[in-house]
């Protein structure tokens, strides 16, 4: 990919406000860790008495870090994250207020001798991880650096006592190649930190530009395959028209073979047009312009889809049986959607059951879940085929047989809309006694 | 007289299609390919009624025109019938009802056009006279 296009699409931050905040809930979780984690080193030292600490202050230190951890905590709860920023400065307050405590810790267990100056070296890492500009790490750095060497300072000018926990020899030279080391240590693991990171989030800022690369060049596929549907349908419905014409209007003597092979041909035009149009609604995908789900009472659809279909089940002498329709209050769901869903499942129970049969529509209701249950007495679903009655351009065998024309898409569309609506869909069949197709919608 | 029908479509075959149809219940036909042209003709022939397709050189070049129509004193009382695949095509369905504040047009026909819903909607669209 060239340069140019890919910066480009980094028009965005790394973090947004929300995953800042996981970050600064993370840094409260390890710090209850820490606390709890120091608590029990006290608590060890004084035990077995390894040597003489100041231990009041050591457990102020403990009970300071676990307010000021409370008190965050109650705070990041109650404020909703807003912007990156004051998400940045929360990072840089804890971090900030670390070291206040950690430069304390280490005053009271040694200055530059105290085990846990290596602790310094935890912020480091999480600096570089969270903060988006490198230079911020490195203040942090300098920060850690600042801290220990006036506190080792003023112990060595004496402003403060200097606890020395048995160590005798405590001269000039000592302290400068400790510090000297720990400044190595510190901006070495800064500036390692640092790159790691970089490269990482270049590696996922590629990711996501190439993403969204493949994502419009699926968009222009789907329009693409619009158009060219579109472009079929014209000359199949010319051709349509001029059958009609033929058929319906000119008072022309066809002779019945004549007659018959124009009728074939206009039913295999419909079956191409139902097939053009229904590959153009399977070309819709997610995230297209849809209206907003609204609340919609499934009950109050239903009574019009199926008189709909009346007429058609009448010259079939097919009974439709529609019980009483259970939930009166509405749900989520698109109107339209619905209804499409609705009218495909009777259209597929009519065009299937043979002659004199029934089609029952019913629905029910349990805590969770309204149900839809469309059966019918036609032809079933053989059992080794149900399997597959959901995939793209499959049709059952008997289904082949007893209806020609049919484009095998409609089980397609019905499941993926039920899916787009967060819903399911179930098939129960048995050869020649009927199929019955559940859709199940949740009410939250 | 005969009333005069004006079909606005670039589909001769469609066209020749409703001709016949409408030729059949005694109605005078007259046709464009072209929006533009179809407009010229139409302020001379004052047509009974028009049938105007929606998609020909653009996605909605029938509504420019539709719009040009209810503009234009001459001829906007002139009834419109648009033919429409647009339903299927864009998975955008008219809604009459909603929509007739913005589309002027007096009813929508779907593509493949029945013959004989084709000479009931003309039919019933026509003005009394």
């Amino acid at each position: 990919m060239p340069k140019g296009t890919f910066s480009a699409s980094i028009k965005h931050s790394f973090y947004t406000p929300n995953s800042l905040r996981r970050k600064n809930f993370w840094l409260v979780n390890l710090r209850w860790a820490s606390s709890i984690a120091l608590a029990i080193f006290i608590l060890a030292l004084f035990i077995f008495k390894f040597e003489e600490y100041p231990y009041f202050a050591l457990i102020e230190i403990v009970l300071i870090l676990l307010l000021f951890n409370s008190f965050l905590l109650f705070y990041l709860k109650k404020h909703k994250p807003k912007y990156l920023r004051t998400e940045e400065y929360f990072v840089l307050a804890q971090i900030i207020i670390d070291y206040v405590l950690l430069t304390v810790l280490v005053h009271f267990t040694g200055g530059i001798d105290s085990p846990f100056h290596l602790i310094y070296l935890f912020h480091i890492i999480i600096a570089s991880v969270i903060f988006e500009k490198k230079y911020q790490a490195f203040i942090v750095a300098a920060v850690a650096v600042l801290s220990l060497s006036m506190l080792v300072f003023m112990e060595y000018v004496h402003i403060l006592s200097h606890f020395s926990n048995g160590v005798k020899v405590y001269n000039i030279y000592d302290i400068i190649l400790a510090l000297s080391v720990f400044y190595v240590t510190i901006f070495t693991s800064t500036y390692i930190g640092v790159t790691l990171m970089t490269r990482h989030k270049k590696v996922k800022n590629l990711i996501f530009a190439q993403n969204e690369e493949l994502e419009k060049a699926d968009k222009e596929k789907m329009q693409f395959f619009r158009f060219v549907s579109h472009e079929l349908k014209s000359p199949i419905i010319a051709v349509q028209s001029a059958i009609n014409v033929v058929l319906d209007v000119m008072d022309i003597n066809l002779k019945p073979k004549a007659r018959d092979m124009l009728e074939r041909g206009r039913k295999r035009t419909i079956q191409m047009i139902d097939i053009l149009k229904d590959l153009v609604s399977l070309s819709y995908e997610e995230g297209d312009t849809r209206p907003e789900p609204e609340m919609v009472v499934p009950c109050e659809h239903i009574p019009e889809v199926v008189d709909y279909f009346k007429p058609l089940a009448k010259e079939k002498n097919i009974q439709i049986i529609e019980t009483v329709c259970k939930q009166r209050k509405g749900f989520q769901l698109d109107k339209f959607v619905f209804e499409k869903i609705i009218t495909n499942l009777i259209s597929n129970a009519v065009r299937y059951t043979p002659n004199g049969g029934t089609v029952t529509i019913k629905t029910n209701l349990d805590d969770n879940f309204w149900y839809l249950i469309i059966s019918d007495t036609g032809i079933g679903i053989p059992q080794e085929e149900q399997k597959h009655i959901f995939e793209e351009f499959y049709r059952a065998r008997n289904a082949k047989k007893f209806e020609t024309v049919g484009t095998g898409l409609g089980m397609s569309i019905i499941k993926r809309l039920v899916e787009q609506e967060n819903g399911e869909i179930f098939l129960e069949s048995e050869m020649e006694k009927g199929s019955t197709f559940t859709v199940r919608f949740s009410l939250k | 007289m005969p009333k005069k029908i004006m079909i606005i479509d670039d589909d001769i075959d469609l066209v020749e299609a409703m001709r016949i149809t409408l030729e059949t219940d005694n109605y005078e036909v007259i046709d464009a390919q072209e929006g533009q042209k179809g407009l010229e003709i139409m302020k001379k022939e004052k047509p009974d009624l028009l049938i105007l397709d929606v998609m020909m050189g653009t996605l909605d070049e029938g509504f420019h025109i539709a719009y040009q129509i209810r503009n234009d004193e001459a001829i906007k009382d002139i009834p419109i019938l648009m033919i429409t695949a647009v339903g299927a095509q864009t998975g955008f369905e008219f809604d009459m009802q909603r929509d007739e504040d913005f589309l002027p047009v007096n009813e929508f026909i779907e593509k493949p056009v029945n013959p004989q819903v084709l000479l009931d909607t003309v039919k019933r669209n026509l003005p009394i006279a």
